[in-house]
């Protein structure tokens, strides 16, 4: 067996032991995290938020916690939700958020708290497009006229919009600060894969973003902040063995490293894949 | 009479660009209601242009399945018989969803999104041992990212504070002040550099995006 076999044997055992009996080491909660929570908690009665999907369902184990809990928390709120998107597989991804979450929709009723337009094609000009007519679609995804839609007669354009979100793993957060936030003053929150977060941690540090939902981390971090713990808070456990052993792998292969280097019997480079 | 060539291109590039930049920073109403047509028509474009994509994957993958070509031949066959499965259940969900959403559903989420989720568990096991391989303490550098590298993945996983309390606030500082630090530079120095290449673009004295080198 290789050594890169091992290791892989040794990553897949550290994942699956908290699947198999969950540790539960505690979750202390991000100020990016709180900040995401406490703005959308603080929302004025009737504001509107608009919740852009940018991922497809390829990134929902490190998004889908995160997504099910912001969503339930917007849910729970009194505001009035549009759902949009450059993801194809929005709607399916909305289906799976309702389904994988349970979600209770509650009081909340299709054409007057919640709307979901459905998926716009064409990235960075699609999201200006969206921001300038929020009727841009004509009809919702269900196929219902938009003008026949109560909760769409008050919203026009991005100004009529208190806050917008992005569940993302690129760097769309730049999309909304460019075209919702500069020209309309739309506050900018994301929900982010763990590679992007250093990305948009500039944006955040300055104030442009408000509060960013780290991946998985940021899931649980979240499902605690609305009392719902759920996949994200088991999957801490799974992030904390895996990034142990990482650490602990590192740590051993640089002591062997500097052993060898120290006592000369350092072999020649190795060229090896994945 | 010789024309330049890709002077007709070139024009609407040109006209293009002072029309957006005029509607980003202008109120007018005239340059908002351009720049929104043209927004819009972008958006009109891209939709035909997943289109253009499944001619395009039609005459890619065709032509490999009647050829036979060794390797490869099968997998353009899964592919186009994939691509109208979903076409057609895409429609069917559209027009008739109490017959076919739930077939529909079925392979989006139980097929697409798991092979989706195991792609990106391979790339996972791939930049785990990649990482093995390469944090190791050859020179200053190397010793200095690899430091910050421990930092960082422990300072994400909740176990990083139960080590030692220190740890997340060391990881916060660095994404925080070193990243945000490096990362402004290169944003504000690349956003100079669009906006030098835009001029460019407007004054005809560039054309990549044309095609052109």
């Amino acid at each position: 067996m290789e050594q890169r076999h091992i290791i892989y044997l040794l990553l897949a055992i550290m994942i699956a032991i908290p699947y198999i009996q969950p540790i539960g080491i505690p979750v202390e909660t991000s100020k990016m995290t709180r900040d995401f929570y406490n703005k959308l908690k603080s929302l004025p009665e009737g504001s509107a938020v608009v919740l852009m999907v940018d991922v497809g369902l390829g990134s929902w184990v490190e998004l889908g916690p995160a997504t099910v809990a912001v969503v339930q928390h917007l849910l729970d709120l009194p505001i009035k939700l549009l759902v949009s998107g450059g993801s194809a597989e929005l709607p399916v991804v909305w289906e799976y958020t309702l389904e994988q979450g349970n979600i209770k929709l509650g009081d909340n009723k299709y054409g007057e708290d919640y709307v979901v337009l459905g998926f716009i094609t064409g990235g960075e000009p699609a999201a200006a497009a969206l921001a300038d007519n929020l009727h841009l679609t004509k009809e919702d995804q269900y196929g219902t006229p938009l003008e026949e839609i109560p909760m769409m007669k008050d919203l026009r354009t991005a100004a009529d919009v208190k806050v917008v979100l992005s569940i993302m793993a690129g760097t769309q957060e730049e999309w909304y600060l460019r075209q919702w936030r500069a020209p309309y003053g739309t506050d900018v929150g994301i929900i982010v894969s763990a590679v992007t977060t250093a990305l948009a941690m500039t944006y955040y540090v300055s104030g442009q973003i408000f509060g960013m939902v780290n991946s998985l981390r940021g899931g649980a971090e979240y499902e605690l902040l609305i009392s719902k713990p759920g996949k994200g808070v088991v999957g801490t456990d799974m992030l904390s063995l895996s990034h142990l052993l990482l650490v602990g792998l590192l740590i051993i292969g640089n002591i062997q490293l500097l052993y060898e280097k120290f006592s000369g019997t350092r072999k020649p480079e190795e060229k090896t894949g994945g | 009479m010789a024309f330049e060539r890709n002077i007709g291109p070139k024009i609407v590039l040109s006209i293009t660009i002072i029309l957006m930049v005029t509607n980003y920073y202008l109120s007018p109403q005239l340059f908002q209601d351009i720049g929104k047509y043209i927004k819009e028509f972008v958006v009109v474009i891209a939709a035909v242009m997943l289109g253009l994509g499944f001619i395009n994957a039609l005459l890619r993958d065709i032509p490999r399945i009647t050829k036979k070509e060794p390797g490869q031949w099968y997998f353009s066959l899964l592919t186009i018989i994939f691509i109208f499965v979903m076409l057609f259940l895409c429609a069917g969900n559209k027009y008739m969803p109490g017959t076919f959403s739930g077939m529909y559903s079925f392979l989006y989420q139980e097929v697409y999104r798991v092979l989706g989720n195991a792609i990106g568990a391979f790339a996972a096991f791939f930049v785990f041992t990649a990482t093995f391989r390469a944090m190791r303490l050859k020179t200053l550098e190397a010793g200095a990212y690899t430091i910050s590298h421990i930092l960082a993945v422990l300072g994400n996983a909740p176990i990083g504070a139960v080590i030692w309390p220190g740890i997340p606030i060391i990881a916060d500082w660095i994404n925080e002040v070193v990243v945000s630090a490096g990362l402004r530079g290169f944003i504000i120095t690349s956003s100079l550099g669009g906006v030098i290449l835009v001029f460019r673009y407007v004054i005809g004295k560039s054309e990549t995006v044309l095609g052109s080198a």
